[in-house]
């Protein structure tokens, strides 16, 4: 079981994405906005965050700088997940902070492939 | 004897006098019309009229004036013997005048001709300058005007061309987040009935129709993006070393699925030497799709194959990936219109027509190329070229 939180505004996508991860066996938080998203965090450090880019007020470029910025989750993967498929967008994702990037709509079989691969296998908490 | 020399110097005088009269009479009588005849206007040959005339008149005028003051100076005084040399002296120095002044005119009014005519010359080249130069300056201006007409229309088509590419990057963009949601809740429903136990065959079949059908819709869309990056020059490409040979055998399992549902037998003949290719992975494995999805669409039940290897002409630099189906072929005009834009010749096959013309400008991009060799009812192959990589032996070597 992988500890995920999603920050997505959308919330058709968001409670999608959610459902069908746990539906994989992990457990998930969820989050419509950066500051909410950044709140969770602090409260609880999630194994992996997924991250929407186009998000209101902060965008998730803001949310993983401001992570990256902050000693303790200096190493908390996170996947950037955007509607813009592409290598200008790959680049920014990546220059924010974030681990890795996947495009909408999300194939979950590769998003499950990136868990795997982002997420340390720990024993469960 | 002092009488008959004063009569005698009288008679003499008289002579003189009426010579010069005649030669002045005559002059004018005669030049002023051929002058004017012959005006400063005419060409160079009336030199030769003009001094003969004068010629001419100068000797009849000489001849006149010294016949008359014989005759005068008979009639005044009588009885004076008129002198033979002072008639032979009077009458040549007037046809030496006469020859003189004629020849004299001649040259006179040829000069002013000559001057007249540079003057005109001179006047009218002037003229043309001027006209030339107005002339120059007009259609300048107007070559400005026109210039300044097609700078803005050409402007303007560009920022139309430009804006529509925006528009379908946005429009794309946009699009993509609903289909999003549609095919990530069909997944879902399809998930969650399979979680419960076997789902109705029906209901596994039309969620599968669905998620099928947005996958499609998400190919399209993906494809206008493409088309938009292109034409705003925003797409780019990332080269790197590539195993060529697993990047084929990659596309060539993904197609395997739609192979079979179409009846076509899909098989792969890498060349045993087949190096790796210098190229962006995922953009090459788009085009390889595509060529894939294309050979299996239009041949339905028959073969397809995909050969790669060095090209024969450059086996240093080219990489071939030819991929063959036994399909309908292309005529020439079908061939060359492939990789227009929108072009889905008299296919009724699903697509809007723009995987080709992308597969050709990725490959152009990638620095390769992709071209097409068919015949009707023989088949067609395409075959895309990638060059080798530069490290294609350590590539491989630090892989084994």
């Amino acid at each position: 079981m992988i500890r995920i939180l999603i920050i997505e505004d959308d919330a058709a996508i968001r409670e999608m994405l959610a459902r069908r991860l746990v539906l994989r066996g992990h457990a998930v938080e969820q989050a419509p906005d950066g500051e909410q998203g950044l709140a969770m965090i602090r409260a609880s450090v999630p194994d992996v965050v997924l991250l929407d880019h186009g998000l209101p007020g902060m965008s998730g470029w803001d949310v993983a700088r401001a992570l990256r910025a902050d000693e303790a989750f200096k190493a908390l993967p996170v996947i950037a997940l955007t509607a813009h498929a592409g290598e200008p967008t790959r680049r920014e994702a990546m220059g924010a902070g974030c681990t890795s990037f996947l495009t909408k709509p999300v194939d979950l079989k590769a998003l499950e492939k990136e868990l795997q691969r982002l997420v340390v296998p720990t024993e469960d908490r | 004897m002092i009488e008959q020399r004063r009569a005698s110097l009288a008679a003499r005088r008289v002579n003189d006098a009426a010579v010069v009269l005649g030669c002045f009479v005559g002059y004018v009588a005669v030049f002023y019309p051929a002058w004017s005849l012959l005006g400063p206007n005419a060409g160079t040959l009336t030199i030769v009229p003009v001094m003969a005339a004068g010629w001419l008149f100068g000797v009849a005028a000489g001849i006149g004036a010294t016949a008359t003051g014989v005759l005068l100076s008979y009639a005044l005084i009588a009885r004076v013997a008129p002198d033979p040399v002072t008639i032979l002296l009077n009458n040549s120095l007037s046809i030496v005048a006469g020859f003189g002044i004629g020849g004299a005119t001649g040259w006179v009014r040829q000069v002013l001709a000559r001057l007249r005519r540079q003057t005109r010359r001179l006047e009218q080249r002037h003229a043309r300058a001027l006209l030339e130069a107005g002339l120059r300056k007009a259609a300048e201006e107007e070559l400005l005007r026109v210039n300044a007409t097609l700078e803005k229309a050409c402007d303007e088509a560009v920022r139309a061309s430009n804006e529509k590419s925006r528009f379908l990057a946005r429009a794309s963009h946009e699009l993509r987040t609903p289909l999003a949601a549609i095919q990530g809740y069909a997944e879902l429903l399809l998930e969650e009935s399979e979680l419960r136990g076997a789902p109705p065959a029906t209901l596994a079949r039309d969620l599968g129709r669905i998620v099928e059908a947005s996958r499609h819709l998400t190919g399209l869309v993906d494809e206008l993006l493409d088309i938009s990056r292109i034409e705003t020059g925003r797409l780019e490409v990332q080269l790197t070393s590539v195993d060529l040979r697993s990047l084929i055998e990659d596309v060539a399992a993904m197609m395997q699925p739609a192979a079979a549902v179409a009846g076509t037998r899909l098989r792969v003949d890498c060349s045993a030497d087949l190096p790796w290719v210098r190229t962006d992975p995922r953009r090459a494995r788009q085009v390889l799709l595509n060529l894939l999805s294309n050979a299996i669409k239009f041949t339905g039940e028959g073969d397809v194959e995909i050969v790669a290897g060095r090209a024969k002409s450059a086996p240093d630099e080219w990489a071939e990936i030819e991929v063959r189906d036994t399909g309908p072929g292309m005529s020439v005009d079908e061939q060359r219109l492939a990789f227009e834009e929108f072009w889905r010749g008299r296919s009724d096959k699903p697509g809007v027509g723009l995987g080709l013309s992308i597969a050709q400008r990725l490959c152009r991009e990638m620095g390769g190329s992709v071209g097409v060799s068919a015949a009707p009812g023989a088949g067609a192959a395409f075959v895309v070229r990638l060059p080798v990589a530069a490290a294609s032996a350590d590539a491989q070597g630090a892989r084994a």
